[in-house]
């Protein structure tokens, strides 16, 4: 058994993380009620004409085809670069086998760390270490102008580095064995993860819920025939020819 | 402080517009060899002033098909600008922009056709119809395919002379719009092809809609500027372009007038264009006889009819759109150049099958290839050129090497986007033999370049030092931002020189009092702040708009009469005077005086 | 605000701010999704709008004179040559265009390197690349009167 499960009981992790679970989904609430982007949300949804409905069996089809093809893919981000997928890529899934392995270890395994548990964790973690500083480098501001202005959209990105660093550090440290050293890292990490969903309000954390609800939304329109806003796409006699003009 | 980058090269080409890209891509074809470098403040794939994309091409011969000479076209631009243009200039431009034209369509440009005769459908005398929408993205491709190098979001601010000879070009600095690095480009020659000036005047929207110039916002006066400080002769600044256009949106008329026939009434249904030609006559002579009418007296009429309060003037598109081809046609004609004018429609609720629209005279602008020709005095070629008019390599400016192109050029009119590619080709074929003759690389003055560094960046300066002084907001009393500045300019030139506030009209007396207000805003200057490298671009474009300014102020001072009535009046010289005034009004700035003179001119087409 | 940036489309990568003529387009410091920072320089030329991989960067016409209620959406689609424009007016009323934006591919056009080269005493000649050929007439007109 690691040292880190000898500084604190079992059920303090257990509740910290549940501490964890709520105080996201109050942040997802306060983010989407108190800014009012439910309201916006469900607002815009109502002014849609859809030309033809849909059975709730194929609307639920379509549900599940975009989360896993596109949502659990990034596929919204293969047009903007496959270095931009990528790095997305490793730290969504990164941070679901991250967070997969911690509910099993301290749900499942009553904080015991089998050898399965301990590969997936450490995976987890580097994927999303290597994602989210390949896409510091990948962002505008640094692509572009090879300065690293950090700005407030930048806090997520950046406690997702700082955390799954930290946590390499503190599963270093704990090989040691000198119980203060391995407290104080412990101390500093559950301090830093915390900060993790504490700034969901202020973070772009919140775009796994929008970006999938609108991804969605997208889907359910075209399968329900709502007109979008752009042209459809051009029909051509050939190239450069437009079959009709005007319509 | 900030890095530097030194580029060294045979030819560098400032601006990547029309005439850049033309520069370019003849500049490679004469010189297989040589290092040639774009420099661009944007990107060259839609910088400059045909960003958009363009419904039709304004100069094109047709030569092959006898439709047009080039002693027509001549007659035709001195005809529209009130006599005052270099014939040699104009003439060159007609020669040769056939084939440019012709390469355009190899490379891909739509170019529409009449099914019953199989030549280019003319839109006009001059004019042919394409389908324009990627007009810049295929002519930026030929030229970058060209160059050795492209440096796009770099902003040139000053042109380098050589450190011995003082009239001899030896580069351009300038900065990183992205990253701050400070750029010193060394060239055997440098070809200015950048733009022409909107936002010296106050324009009609000042909102959001100070953005709906009818010629780009982005296009600030670097030609005019650059070669100015570097002390360039200089020509016809005075002579405005006020442009008559769809109100608001500034769509084109042209398509309108030309191909569908449409017809401008006031708001009683009474055509007025021909209205005053007995009473203009009078004032500006027999230039009223000019066919077709010159541009500037069609804004006087127009102008006019206004001032007696009988607009809104009307397009009447409503009588003309009677086919499904000719709706397309009129739609076309904003959605490949101006989109912003099918929004005025749309947002307005204006069916143009159903109802005309408004028209309006623009603010006035400062270009070189419109139905205006300000810009650089420059040589023409050897072959037609007067003596006086000639001195060595086709376009080289009056500073030895440094060659221009496109709005850069003054006397030399209605080239639009053809004629700039195709003057940019000529410059660029000029400038590689100029290479060719002097290759040995021009010295650079280090203690200049290094004061220019310090002067490049000081506005960043400002802004960090002087912002300790308030506590937020945009009002301090040490310094101003550049739109501060840009608003202050607009109101001085619209106020006094004659802006669409004033009617288009001024006097001594108001020149003087504007010139004294802008020496005050060029002044103030030094304490421009900018909080970041996208304002501090903000800053050297008002600097270069603030230059063209004064420079037209000094221009229209010095020309004592009207010449070109409906671009701008001096009300205390209201007539048309070719016997004192048919030159042209030149002038150099030198260790920070102004000359200001007159050169003849020479009239080598036949009337 | 001439151009706008819709919030659940745009995924921040930056095709705008690289294609901006006007320099306007940048990354929004909260969202690190774009916006336009200076719509009084905007052209309304839509670059941004057409280099938009997600389409979400759309255009409401200037405030100064153009009401609400209407829309100009554009597809552009190089790989077709062609571009499709939707108009939507203030009263509900919509119409599409299509045009031919090329005739040949994107890519396509021949560097002046690869053309032969020209003799060099054609350097002092007045005849430009591609001439008299693509004149399409047999000389270079030269002017029949000359004044000194």
């Amino acid at each position: 058994m690691s040292i880190i499960e000898s500084i604190l009981p079992l059920w303090f992790y257990q509740a910290y993380i549940v501490a964890l679970v709520v105080i996201s989904v109050l942040g997802f609430a306060y983010d989407a009620l108190a800014k009012k982007k439910l309201k916006f949300f469900l607002q815009e949804r109502r002014v849609r004409a859809p030309k033809r409905s849909a059975k709730a069996a194929q609307k639920l089809s379509r549900v599940f085809k975009t989360v896993a093809l596109n949502l659990a893919t990034s596929a919204e981000l293969s047009k903007c670069g496959a270095s931009r997928r990528a790095s997305h890529l490793l730290m969504l899934w990164g941070f679901v086998i991250a967070a997969i392995s911690i509910l099993l270890k301290y749900f499942a395994f009553s904080g015991l760390q089998p050898l399965a548990i301990q590969i997936s964790l450490n995976l987890g973690g580097l994927m999303i270490l290597t994602g989210a500083l390949w896409f510091l480098f990948l962002r505008v501001d640094y692509a572009a102008e090879k300065s690293f202005k950090f700005t407030q959209a930048d806090i997520f990105v950046l406690l997702l580095l700082v955390n799954s660093a930290l946590g390499f550090v503190l599963e270093a440290v704990s090989y040691t064995g000198v119980y203060l050293l391995v407290a104080s890292i412990l101390a500093l990490y559950l301090v830093s993860l915390s900060m993790l969903f504490v700034t969901i309000p202020w973070s772009k954390f919140t775009h796994v819920l929008y970006k999938g609800a609108y991804a969605i939304s997208r889907e359910l329109d075209e399968l329900e025939g709502v007109e979008g806003l752009l042209p459809t796409p051009a029909r051509t006699k050939s190239y450069g020819v437009p079959e009709e003009v005007a319509e | 402080m900030k890095n530097t980058k030194r580029v060294d090269c045979d030819i560098l080409i400032v601006g990547g517009g029309m005439a850049g890209c033309g520069a370019a891509y003849e500049a490679r074809y004469w010189g297989r060899k040589l290092k040639i470098v774009l420099v661009e403040k944007a990107h060259i794939e839609r910088s400059g002033a045909v960003a958009m994309g363009l419904s039709a091409i304004n100069c094109y011969m047709g030569m092959r098909w006898n439709e047009n000479t080039p002693e027509d076209f001549v007659r035709y631009v001195r005809g529209d600008l009130m006599g005052l243009v270099r014939e040699d200039l104009v003439f060159d431009i007609a020669r040769h922009v056939d084939s440019t034209v012709h390469l355009f369509e190899e490379w891909g440009l739509p170019i529409i056709y009449d099914q019953k005769t199989g030549h280019y459908k003319r839109e006009g005398r001059w004019q042919i119809l394409i389908h324009g929408e990627s007009y810049k993205p295929i002519v930026a491709e030929a030229a970058q395919k060209s160059v050795s190098e492209v440096y796009n979001r770099v902003m040139v601010t000053h042109l380098l002379l050589d450190a011995k000879k003082r009239n001899r070009i030896a580069g351009a600095v300038g900065f990183g719009v992205r990253d701050g690095d400070f750029y010193v480009f060394r060239a055997k020659a440098v070809i200015v092809a950048a733009g022409g000036a909107t936002h010296i005047f106050r324009p009609r929207s000042v909102g959001e809609g100070a953005g709906r110039t009818w010629y780009a916002p982005w296009n600030n006066g670097s030609a005019y500027a650059l070669l100015i400080e570097a002390g360039a002769e200089m020509t016809q600044m005075e002579n405005r372009l006020v442009v008559t256009r769809f109100k608001d949106g500034y769509g084109p008329v042209g398509a309108w007038f030309l191909a569908l026939k449409a017809v401008a009434r006031n708001a009683y249904g009474e055509e007025y264009e021909k209205k005053y030609v007995e009473e203009q006559r009078a004032l500006y002579g027999n230039y009223v006889d000019a066919k077709p009418f010159p541009t500037c007296l069609r804004n006087d009429a127009m102008l006019r009819e206004i001032k007696a309060g009988r607009h809104p003037i009307y397009m009447h598109t409503e009588e003309v759109l009677d086919t499904k081809e000719k709706e397309e046609l009129g739609w076309e004609d904003f959605l490949d150049m101006t989109m912003s004018q099918s929004i005025v429609w749309a947002s307005q609720n204006i069916d143009p099958k159903k109802r005309p629209s408004e028209l309006m005279m623009s603010e006035p602008y400062i270009m070189g290839s419109h139905a205006t020709c300000s810009g650089a005095w420059a040589s023409g070629p050897q072959d037609i050129a007067p003596k006086d008019y000639f001195w060595g390599y086709n376009r080289m400016t009056t500073i030895e090497g440094l060659f221009g192109a496109g709005d850069t050029i003054g006397g030399s009119a209605h080239k639009f986007s053809s004629g700039s590619f195709t003057e940019g080709r000529l410059a660029a074929k000029a400038a590689v033999k100029y290479v060719l003759d002097h290759p040995e690389m021009p010295e650079i003055d280090e203690a200049q370049v290094y004061e220019l560094k310090n002067k490049v960046f000081q506005p960043l300066e400002n802004y960090e030092v002087g912002r300790n002084q308030i506590v937020s907001g945009t009002v301090s009393p040490s310094f101003i931002y550049p739109n501060q500045g840009v608003i202050r300019l607009e109101k001085i030139m619209d106020e006094y020189a004659g802006g669409w506030g004033s009617l288009y009209t001024t006097n001594e007396h108001l020149l003087n009092r504007g010139l004294e207000l802008l020496l005050m805003l060029k002044e103030d200057l030094h304490r421009l702040a900018a909080q970041n490298f996208h304002q501090l671009q903000r800053a050297w474009e008002l600097h270069h708009r603030v230059l063209t300014a004064e420079a037209v102020i000094r221009h229209t001072m010095f020309r004592k009469e009207t010449r070109w009535p409906g671009y701008y009046y001096r009300a205390d010289y209201p007539k048309l005077d070719d016997q004192n005034w048919h030159v042209f009004v030149n002038s150099r700035y030198e260790n920070g005086e102004w000359r200001i003179f007159t050169r003849p001119v020479y009239h080598i087409v036949p009337w | 605000m001439p151009t706008f940036v819709y919030t659940s489309l745009c995924d921040g990568c930056g095709k705008c701010v690289e294609i901006c003529p006007s320099d306007i387009m940048h990354i929004d410091p909260v969202m690190r999704r774009a916006y336009n920072i200076e719509p009084e320089y905007c052209w309304e030329c839509y670059s941004c709008v057409k280099a938009c991989p997600q389409h979400a960067i759309d255009i409401r016409g200037y405030a100064d004179f153009a009401p609400l209620g209407h829309a100009l959406t554009v597809l552009r689609e190089p790989e077709k040559g062609v571009i499709s424009w939707k108009v939507v007016y203030r009263n509900g009323e919509t119409k599409t265009f299509r045009f031919p934006i090329r005739t040949t591919k994107f890519g396509s056009i021949k560097p002046p390197k690869e053309l032969p080269e020209p003799r060099p005493e054609e350097l002092s000649s007045e005849l430009l690349s591609h001439e008299p050929e693509y004149l399409k007439i047999p000389f270079l007109p030269k002017l029949e009167v000359k004044k000194a």
